[in-house]
């Protein structure tokens, strides 16, 4: 060791002049975007809503932010940028890694003196001097930043968080640019897999508990904690078992390094290679904001994205890592159409569409208008539904548009997401909130961490002994029967609170905007109730008994999901001409005449109606995988060869126009 | 004219069976809990106010300062925490105190938590500490079977429990809201602090009005209420503003190594003499005044008063601290001494901040590779640089006190670490031979 | 296998009594967990007390592994620890670590084949007036030698491990009066 070339002290001070390229501009992650745009956004609403302001003084710039804010927050507002990793506008201070120091000068115990402190600890106070970039503070940052990457491998080369890893960011912009550090550094087993979906990589972990904390605080869970001390301290699940939390994918996004990361993506690319596009993600109802990122056309990883409304910056792991199920070998790439030995082979999709025209017509002609029937969609946009009803009613005049959402009421919840958070009493029905409503269940623990009552009961005939009152929130899924809905009905009524159904599809009040299960709807009459319908049922007891010819099957699968299953079964083994669109083979598509493969979420565009009501409209984001379409291009060309050329259009331009129109015509 | 050593809390220290609640109450025990408990709580805090007492756990706060930050009411459940948890190295008092003084301590906790207004008490003892633990406890139980502790006591309508509770092995637990955190069964992690989190007397553990204080700050709040604020204050010959009397643990190089009770101000050399002297035909070298995190201090001068001013401006250390003086001849080897002390530090960093985690294990392996052999003369100034990024930028005062021997011996003993980068040894003591 | 009693559950609801959380009686109920499981503290043990306490099982661990006196490994039935802090050191705690090693055949950290003794170095344990000084079990030796090592070591070793209990064993209750 001791022949090791080493750097003279006179270079190193030269080094650290050298290496400021540093402040405001400096390159920034998505995340630490976010975190800045988070702040500065926050500030701006606080001063426009008149919350008291405290006024202070950063690099020489007046700022007011809210009373509450912590120093390094007014900097961003000011500005500045101050350098860090523990610190996350969403999580509680701990002033872990000590990168954010700056000087303060402030009034403590009558004298009033500057000293370095951790900015994102202290609360922004009047009268407060903020300075950033004095030789003392870069000295200190630079320390900081020479211990942090002492025991740090710095194997960026293999490091799936490299060029997009604030450790990284925060050393060019910082940091030494070379390392005194010469003893053998901390070495453990390197990517060990915690999870399904996470590796950990204990040598790059810089301890600064944000994951851990992530996993108290966001997720509730505490699935991951800190064990052992001092230098030995590494994160890990309990002892021998795995972190299986339906929100762990959260933790690969804000760990600032390369500790913990996804098994999905590993080696996937370089970040810099990977695209980044806004999404929606559809894997169930709550509508989370997402960043879609692909590359060469291939969706490699899913992350969050901001929605305040809705998931804060969070996904829940059947959002992060379900929608792989985009490159899925199983995925329908061909249309399928039965043979002449009733077997389902592959064909063209020239053939796969006149036979769908042809039959339509054919029933049309030869039984009436009524002997064709359409079952909307809940996993499609709302543009899908649209089209589907001005082919199936619009061209054809059949009024059997069916579909069906649940057995109890026809009505958008009156908790919304964002309200859950500030409920007190919360009552879950059935349902494992955290799978089931992730982003209900994040809110439901943020109530908790503000003293809410947060209980689950298993069967509605329990919610009696729950001790509603007129403040609670009772949260019920919608796949109860109907007597189910009058018993909560009643038990809720008596206590004189309200019950909300959360539906679980992506899009799941979407048919009824077009028309579908005898609605004629907008979304402000989603919100008063629908009344009862029984088309539904009609619709598969016409099927069932073959009035019914006809029968188009937009993305959803009636036999698997529907109330009535033996119904649903019955209706769709009986004679009709079944037509089924779908990514994957399911119990419909398989007694189908006709299967029609469509493009994924992440390949189609249009507008989707959430569990709580917010529409959200989005665009393709990679191309359809190679030999299926996007449901809105077969149901235009299906309409264009019934004899409705429609306008080629924008999918994102079909909604002003259905809302206008409140449903099919 | 060496100065009068009055005895306050060791008045009785070798009195037999004093540890027991009869002979405790036979030498006026409980008089001074009789006489607090009729007392307004900040009739106490003022006589604690007068009598100029400071922390003995360490910092040397003020106590009269934190107790008068409660808020005046009992709205809330408020928490008197005793901090028990010494395993500053070189300080052994506490430990003594409540093996031998057990009742002292209790009736001091009971005193305390009248001026805090406290109807509830945790003695936090260090793991190892059984011995003083069950000591404690005993004298708890007959202080509840005597009727001191427990409903109503003494007829005054008030409720007193004290609880003792054992910690498992980590000296950070000794620093405060660490202390906090580990009574509320957390990992012992120092907590926020002013200006970045409420003051603990407004919201401390459970988020109720809490403060911690040393063994030996509990115990002498009897004696200032015995002699008067006033009277106390008189006591001590130096600093006007270090007062009474202080408990010290001389250990090392010394004929009589002990626990003494010392008035605030003695001479230095008195101290010294107290002790017994440097062991026989030994010189001084070094010494470390209040606890392995003050640091080391020069040999010269002796003649300067120890107490919570005199040490800091005399020595460059850090100060008083625990009262933990530790005495080391010209046969100690400095650098190694320094090592194990990094060492020790760097086992119990709590791991919380990169500054005190990072810094410590790069230390504690630059350390490693100078003693086998590996030094470079850079080493001196990269030491100095991290203790440098340490300083003023750990979460908590481990750091700060960890490197405060690091820096203290390389600026008095540079030539010791440059022999062992010349030499791969010291020649500067006779290391390994100590016949004592 | 679970190995928490009646008994046992009746000594953690004592000890959650005395606190206004039961979090905060995790580190006097990990003391009792050690005990009943031989002196360490198995994954089994933390789970058992994480489920009695109601805290999560992730938190127990963190706690268990922070504390340097929860064993996270089988120990030896007498353990000397010996303190190699300065006071300790100045005054031969180094060569006393060593004279316990050559005689007992195993380094410092390692526990003796049979599994009877293990030698190992602690901290500063308060008694650095009468240094260098040790602990077995929960008790100490001050101003120890050579001879105190071979004293203990020929009483010691005949004796099972119940005769010098880890410390939590004794923990008077609140009350006993
Ligand atoms: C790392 C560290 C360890 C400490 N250990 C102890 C200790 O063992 N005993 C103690 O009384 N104070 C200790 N202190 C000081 C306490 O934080 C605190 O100042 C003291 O308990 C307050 O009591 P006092 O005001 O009565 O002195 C320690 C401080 C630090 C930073
Ligand atoms: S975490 Fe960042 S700095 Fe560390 S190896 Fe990965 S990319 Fe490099
Ligand atoms: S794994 Fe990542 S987020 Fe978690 S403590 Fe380590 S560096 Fe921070
Ligand atoms: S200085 Fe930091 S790492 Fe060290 S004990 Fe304090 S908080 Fe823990
Ligand atoms: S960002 Fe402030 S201490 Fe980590
Ligand atoms: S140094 Fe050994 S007991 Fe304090």
């Amino acid at each position: 060791m001791v022949g090791t070339p080493i750097l003279t002290r006179d270079s190193w001070e030269l080094n650290i002049v050298m290496s400021t390229q540093n402040g405001p501009d400096r390159p920034k992650t998505a995340a630490e975007s976010a975190d800045v745009n988070k702040v500065v956004s926050e500030t701006k609403a606080a001063q426009d809503a008149g919350i008291p302001m405290v006024n202070l003084v950063v690099d020489g710039k007046p700022v007011s932010v809210p009373k509450g804010s912590l120093v390094i927050e007014a900097a961003f507002s000011a500005g500045s940028d101050i350098p860090y990793f523990c610190y996350h506008p969403r999580l509680t201070s701990v002033g872990a890694c000590r990168m954010c120091l700056a000087s303060v000068e402030l009034e403590m115990f009558g004298q009033r003196r500057a000293s370095i402190m951790a900015t994102c600890t202290i609360p922004a106070a009047d009268g407060m001097v903020v300075k950033t970039t004095t030789p003392d503070v870069k000295k200190a940052q630079n320390g900081v930043l020479e211990l942090i990457l002492a025991n740090h491998p710095l194997d960026c080369p293999v490091c799936d968080r490299g060029g997009e890893c604030p450790l990284q960011n925060m050393t060019i912009s910082y940091g030494p640019p070379n390392t005194r550090f010469i003893e053998d550094k901390r070495r453990y087993v390197k990517a060990l897999p915690i999870s399904e979906h996470v590796v950990l990589d204990r040598e790059r972990c810089i301890t600064c508990m944000r994951c851990t904390r992530f996993a108290s605080e966001i997720a509730g869970d505490s699935k991951l904690g800190l064990i052992n001390r001092g230098a030995q301290s590494e994160v890990g699940p309990f002892l021998g078992g795995t972190f299986d939390s339906n929100f762990s994918g959260n933790t690969i996004e804000i760990c600032p390094v390369g500790a913990l990361t996804s098994r999905q993506f590993r080696f996937k690319g370089r970040p810099w290679e990977v695209k980044s596009s806004d999404s929606i993600c559809t894997k169930c109802s709550n509508g989370c904001n997402i960043a879609v990122g692909h590359r060469m056309g291939e969706v490699v990883r899913i992350n969050g994205r901001v929605n305040e409304q809705i998931n804060e910056e969070w996904t829940c792991d059947k959002g992060k890592f379900g929608n792989a199920d985009v490159n899925a070998p199983e995925r329908l790439t061909a249309p399928l159409i039965r043979d002449a030995h009733g077997v389902l082979v592959e064909t063209d999709w020239d053939t796969a569409l006149s036979a769908v025209i042809t039959n339509m017509q054919f029933v049309s002609e030869n039984y009436g208008a009524n002997a064709i029937a359409a079952f909307g969609t809940t996993s499609g946009t709302i543009e899908d539904n649209v089209l589907l009803g001005k082919l199936i009613h619009g061209v054809f005049s059949s009024s059997n548009l069916a579909y069906q959402l649940t057995q109890g009421p026809r009505r958008l919840p009156k908790a919304t997401i964002v309200s859950v958070e500030s409920a007190k009493h919360i009552v879950i029905v059935g349902m494992d909130l955290a799978y089931d409503q992730p982003m209900y269940y994040l809110r439901s623990v943020k109530a908790q961490r503000n003293g809410a009552t947060v209980i689950t009961v298993k069967t509605p005939s329990e919610l009696a002994g729950a001790n509603l009152t007129s403040e609670s929130v009772v949260l019920v899924p919608d796949t109860l029967s109907a007597s189910d809905y009058e018993a909560i009905q009643a038990i809720s009524s008596e206590a004189g609170c309200d019950y909300s159904v959360l539906v679980s599809d992506a899009n799941g009040y979407g048919p009824y905007l077009a028309g579908f299960d005898g609605a004629d709807a907008r979304v402000e009459d989603l919100h008063k109730g629908l009344s009862a319908s029984e088309k539904a049922n009609e619709v598969l007891n016409g099927l069932a008994s073959g009035a019914v010819k006809h029968a188009f099957v937009l993305a959803s699968d009636p036999v698997g999901t529907y109330a009535d299953g033996q119904l649903a079964s019955k209706a769709f083994s009986a004679d009709a001409f079944v037509v089924v669109t779908s990514q994957f083979m399911n119990a419909t598509a398989a007694n189908a005449s006709v299967v029609l493969p469509i493009a994924s979420f992440a390949e189609t565009a249009g507008t989707y109606l959430n569990v709580d009501g917010q529409l959200q409209t989005v665009d393709a984001v990679v191309p359809p995988r190679a030999g299926t379409r996007p449901q809105w291009q077969v149901l235009l060309e299906l309409n264009a060869r019934a004899g409705n050329p429609l306008p080629v259009f924008n999918p994102s331009d079909v909604l002003p126009a259905v809302l206008m129109q409140g449903g099919s015509e | 004219m060496p100065v009068e050593q009055t005895q306050l809390l060791y008045r009785h220290r070798d009195v037999p069976g004093i540890n027991r609640l009869d002979t405790y109450v036979a030498h006026c025990g409980y008089e001074q809990f009789r006489k607090a408990i009729t007392m307004e709580p900040d009739a106490i805090i003022e006589e604690v106010k007068v009598s100029g007492l400071r922390g003995r756990g360490g910092a040397g706060f003020p106590t009269h300062i934190k107790w008068n930050a409660f808020p005046k009411n009992r709205d809330v459940e408020h928490y008197f925490i005793v901090n028990a948890d010494e395993g500053e190295p070189g300080t052994a008092k506490d430990r003594d105190l409540m093996n031998a003084l057990p009742h002292l301590l209790v009736e001091g906790c009971l005193c305390s938590m009248v001026a805090v207004r406290a109807a509830k008490c945790y003695i936090y003892i260090r793991g190892e500490y059984v011995e003083p633990w069950k000591s404690v406890q005993k004298a708890i139980n007959e202080a509840y079977a005597a009727g001191f502790l427990g409903k109503n006591v003494l007829g005054s309508g008030l409720d007193f429990d004290i609880y003792t509770h054992l910690g498992a092995g980590a000296y950070e637990c000794g620093e405060e809201s660490a202390l906090m955190s580990s009574l509320m069964g957390e990992r012992g992690m120092p907590r926020l602090k002013p200006p970045a989190a409420p003051l603990p007397m407004i919201s401390g553990v459970w988020k109720r009005p809490s403060v911690v204080n040393n063994v030996e700050t509990a115990a002498t709040i009897p004696a200032i209420l015995e002699l008067g604020g006033a009277k106390y204050s008189e006591i001590g010959v130096g600093s006007p503003r270090s007062r009474g009397t202080k408990l010290f643990s001389i250990s090392g190089h010394v004929n009589k190594p002990g626990i003494y009770e010392i008035v605030l101000g003695t001479p230095f050399s008195e101290v010294l003499e107290i002790a017994g002297g440097v062991r026989d035909g030994h010189k001084l070298k070094t010494y470390i005044p209040g606890g392995s995190s003050m640091g080391f201090a020069p040999p010269t001068p002796l003649d300067y008063p120890f107490d919570y001013e005199g040490i800091p401006q005399n020595t460059q250390t850090l100060g008083l601290g625990s009262g933990g003086l530790m005495i080391f001849d010209e046969t100690t080897d400095v650098f190694k001494v320094t090592h194990r002390l990094v060492d020790f530090y760097h086992h119990e960093s709590c791991g919380k901040c990169t500054p005190c985690r990072e810094g410590l294990d790069w230390l504690s392996k630059i350390y490693g590779r100078i003693a086998s052999g590996g030094g470079r003369e850079q080493d001196i100034d990269l030491i100095w640089d991290i203790c440098d990024s340490i300083r003023g930028k750990s979460f908590c005062a481990l750091g700060e006190g960890a490197i405060w021997p690091v820096m203290t011996s390389l600026r008095l003993f540079r030539h010791e670490y440059l022999s062992y980068i010349h030499h791969g040894r010291n020649t500067y003591s006779d290391a390994g031979q100590l016949g004592a | 296998m679970a190995k928490f009693t009646d008994d046992t559950k009746r000594r953690l609801d004592a000890l959650i009594a005395r606190y206004p959380t039961s979090k905060a009686a995790l580190l006097p109920a990990l003391w009792v967990a050690q005990e009943v499981y031989g002196g360490w503290l198995p994954p089994e043990a933390m789970q058992e007390v994480a489920d009695h306490l109601g805290v999560p099982a992730s938190d127990v661990a963190g706690v268990a592994t922070f504390y340097t006196m929860y064993n996270k490994r089988p120990v030896a039935n007498h353990r000397i620890e010996i303190c190699q802090n300065v006071a300790c050191m100045v005054n031969g705690a180094d060569e006393l670590i060593g004279y316990c090693e050559r005689k007992l055949g195993i380094h410092a950290g390692e526990m003796t084949s049979d599994g009877g003794f293990s030698v190992e170095r602690v901290e500063c344990l308060g008694a650095c007036c009468h240094a260098p000084a040790l602990m077995v079990g929960s008790t100490y030796y001050e101003n120890a030698t050579e001879q105190t090592i071979d004293k203990l070591i020929a009483e010691l070793g005949n004796m099972p491990s119940e005769s010098v209990r880890p410390p939590q064993s004794q923990m008077p209750e609140q009350g006993e009066f």
